[in-house]
């Protein structure tokens, strides 16, 4: 696995003070992780490869590649199984040192995706519906 | 009152028939020929979320039930309204002769848009209400109002209106809003979380109230934020209303027997300190413990998004990949506290004011 997209058509994130919320608009799981996962999340809404992330991870952690590496791959194949992402197959790299990094202070811990289903009722019985077209000749207001 | 479809509605966002605007038309036919009888509409003006807004309803009784919902938000009469929402009682005003009442949805209703996107329809048991997003007009028309649920009359047209406004910036969140002074405080929190029973204890002990369940969001240009009242109203447990035998005089029972809540008409408690708006200040937790008193501490924004986001998101008839920027932009720039609510609702608003003491002597 070398490059993952958040998948859009399906999915609404944001990163807060670092942290990241994500909610499933097709079935109503959200999910959180920690600075370590926001940071990840970051990274790959900008457009970075895994090993990238990796690296970053290892250089702004202090810890060893091997250990970035399998933690950044453990929480793909995490974000893949709940189709938060999907596979991207490739783009230019934007430049690693654009990153905005966490505080190192808060020490390393290897990323979480806390999962949450107590909004999947709700979803089931009134999904919302993906965004409308912009009309011709108005309408509607730029938001 | 849940009741889960077998088979969850995907997000499929078009109806392949133009039955949609069809259905528009045959009401608007309906209301030409209204206009020239013997019993003229009611017509009453509101200001929601900042817009002029004119409701023209066949039926003086639904049209009294809509104005003890959002009696709060009147204005006068003046200009070309932003919206008009013209809504048609068959049971007050006889059948319209119209297509019919298609399909048979579970009680939240289905969601439905036309081909080109232009028209929305929001289908439910007893009611029907099309949205032409071209013309910013509502048209619907309802079985009658003992048939409609409880959201439908605590909270008149919120589907349709959530469309509506988003596309003009502001955003349906699920919050209550209280004012205090030069203080405004949102209550956020999932069901059960006791966000209801904050904004009635905080109602009930004179602050200003803008909304228990649906409060409109609205990011300002300096980068605050703003929020808007939308329904003088709150859905509450019989059980619960018991705690506040104040609200038991002015509930009204459920027309359905799967609907296990009141509807609750704030205004018939008392007529002012209901706002339109208030500049957002602080963002409230609230969260049940098993002890006697009720007491606050600071939460982190990311604790705030967990409790806002997702009921918020859920509540939208419509959600793309943005649908948490604006609820991201709140958390980052509004303080939020737990307010850790014990058994004792008397010491609810107490500490809410607390809230608020500590918000002016701390934040600029």
């Amino acid at each position: 696995m070398k490059k993952l997209r958040p998948n859009s058509a399906d999915v609404a994130a944001k990163v807060v003070d670092g942290e990241a919320i994500l909610i499933n608009l097709s079935n109503g799981m959200y999910y959180s992780m920690d600075s370590v996962g926001g940071l990840i999340w970051s990274m790959i809404e900008q457009g970075h490869d895994l090993g990238d992330v990796a690296a970053t991870i290892e250089r702004h952690y202090e810890v060893d590649r091997d250990t970035a590496e399998r933690d950044v791959q453990a929480l793909a194949r995490a974000l893949l199984d709940e189709g938060l992402v999907v596979p991207s197959d490739g783009g230019s790299a934007p430049d690693a040192n654009g990153v905005q990094l966490p505080p190192a202070a808060d020490g390393y811990a290897p990323p979480q995706l806390n999962k949450f289903d107590d909004m999947v009722d709700l979803f089931a019985l009134d999904p919302p519906l993906p965004e409308l077209s912009k009309l011709d000749g108005g309408g509607t207001e730029d938001t | 009152m849940s009741r889960l479809r077998d088979d969850p509605p995907a997000r499929e966002p078009r109806n392949p028939s133009d039955e949609i605007e069809a259905a528009f038309r045959a009401l608007e036919r309906a209301y030409a020929a209204a206009a020239k009888g013997p019993d003229p509409l009611a017509v009453a003006d509101y200001r929601i979320a900042g817009y002029p807004v004119r409701t023209r309803i066949a039926g003086r009784g639904l049209a009294a039930d809509v104005d003890r919902a959002l009696g709060h938000l009147r204005a006068g009469p003046g200009g070309r309204p932003a919206l008009t929402i013209e809504v048609w009682d068959e049971t007050e005003a006889g059948p319209v002769d119209w297509p019919g009442w298609p399909g048979d949805p579970d009680v939240y209703g289905t969601l439905s848009v036309s081909p080109d996107d232009r028209y929305l329809r929001h289908q439910r048991q007893s009611s029907v209400m099309v949205l032409d997003r071209a013309e910013s007009r509502i048209m619907g028309c309802v079985r009658g109002r003992d048939a409609l649920c409880l959201d439908e009359r605590a909270r008149p047209f919120h589907r349709l209106l959530a469309i509506w406004l988003d596309e003009r910036g502001i955003q349906f969140i699920h919050a209550g809003l209280v004012a205090h002074e030069r203080q405004a405080l949102l209550f956020v929190g999932k069901g059960g979380s006791g966000k209801t029973t904050s904004s009635v204890a905080c109602f009930l002990d004179g602050f200003g109230y803008l909304g228990d369940d649906f409060v409109g969001l609205q990011k300002v240009d300096d980068g605050h934020f703003l929020g808007h009242a939308f329904y003088a109203t709150c859905l509450i447990d019989a059980d619960h209303a018991r705690r506040f035998p104040a609200l038991l005089e002015i509930s009204d029972a459920a027309n359905h027997d799967f609907e296990d809540k009141l509807v609750t008409y704030l205004r018939d408690h008392r007529k002012d300190g209901f706002g339109r708006e208030a500049g957002l200040t602080g963002i409230v937790l609230p969260t049940v413990v098993d002890r006697e008193e009720t007491t606050f501490r600071p939460a982190t924004a990311m604790e705030a998004m967990l409790a806002l986001a997702p009921s918020s998101v859920g509540i939208l008839p419509v959600a793309g990949p943005n649908a948490l920027e604006k609820l991201g932009g709140l958390v980052t720039a509004v303080p939020a506290f737990w307010l850790e609510l014990g058994r004792d609702v008397d010491g609810i608003a107490p500490a809410v004011r607390r809230i608020c003491a500590h918000l002016a002597a701390h934040i600029p």
